[in-house]
């Protein structure tokens, strides 16, 4: 009795671990883009968030009703964070808000990873990969190409849009 | 009894994958790179060989 008990409770803990995976797929249901409709009755509304909150989050005001709710409580978090940033991330942050909001959840899936990866791999000197960016950047258009791996050998993955 | 306890590993399960979300997140949208940098794959390749010809 005692073991089949133990046995229905690891089964309903791994269809729970199974559903908090964070794949494409669960991310994508869950993470909608911005052209998804407004989400009624979905909760903070943008009128509940505290000043401070609104004065942080205003870059995404009016997409704010269409936010699902797992991404309301992640900007909120980051909001809280917001006070004790450097000046210069507190203006990137504001800069880059609606655009990153804006993308679709697999161009954010995309862009968490390779930021994981360069983490992984011995990330360059932050001097040195404004550096790389700013050469890659001036690279003739052909060439820049020619540096996007093939579907063939590299993920398989689509691009994303510019 | 059941349900209780893996709601709460269900919830628990959730909110670590969303700290590990705002973490990465707040990364991204601090970083000294452009979000373009890490939407960009021949960028990504471009590092690569980089570091492979040092």
């Amino acid at each position: 009795m005692r073991l089949r008990f133990l046995a229905v409770l690891l089964a309903l803990a791994m269809a729970a671990g199974v559903g908090a995976q964070p794949n494409a797929a669960s991310s994508a249901k869950k993470d909608k883009p911005k052209a998804a409709a407004v989400k009624k009755g979905v909760r903070p509304a943008w009128a509940e968030l505290t000043a401070e909150q609104q004065a942080t989050l205003a870059p995404l005001k009016n997409d704010w009703d269409t936010l699902e709710p797992e991404r309301r409580q992640k900007w909120i978090q980051i909001a809280k964070r917001y006070p004790r940033m450097k000046p210069l991330e507190q203006e990137r942050v504001q800069r880059r808000m609606q655009m990153w909001a804006n993308l679709s959840p697999e161009q954010r899936r995309q862009a968490r990873e390779n930021y994981k990866q360069l983490a992984k791999a011995k990330r360059p000197a932050n001097k040195d990969l404004r550096q790389a960016w700013a050469e890659y950047q001036a690279l003739p258009p052909q060439e820049r190409e020619n540096l996007v791996p093939s579907p063939s050998t590299g993920p398989r993955r689509s691009k994303p849009a510019n | 009894m059941l349900a209780v306890a893996a709601f709460g590993i269900y919830r628990w399960q959730e909110s670590q994958r969303l700290a590990e979300v705002v973490e990465i997140d707040t990364q991204l949208l601090t970083d000294d790179l452009p979000i373009d940098a890490y939407l960009d794959r021949g960028f990504q390749n471009f590092l690569k060989k980089r570091a492979a010809e040092q």
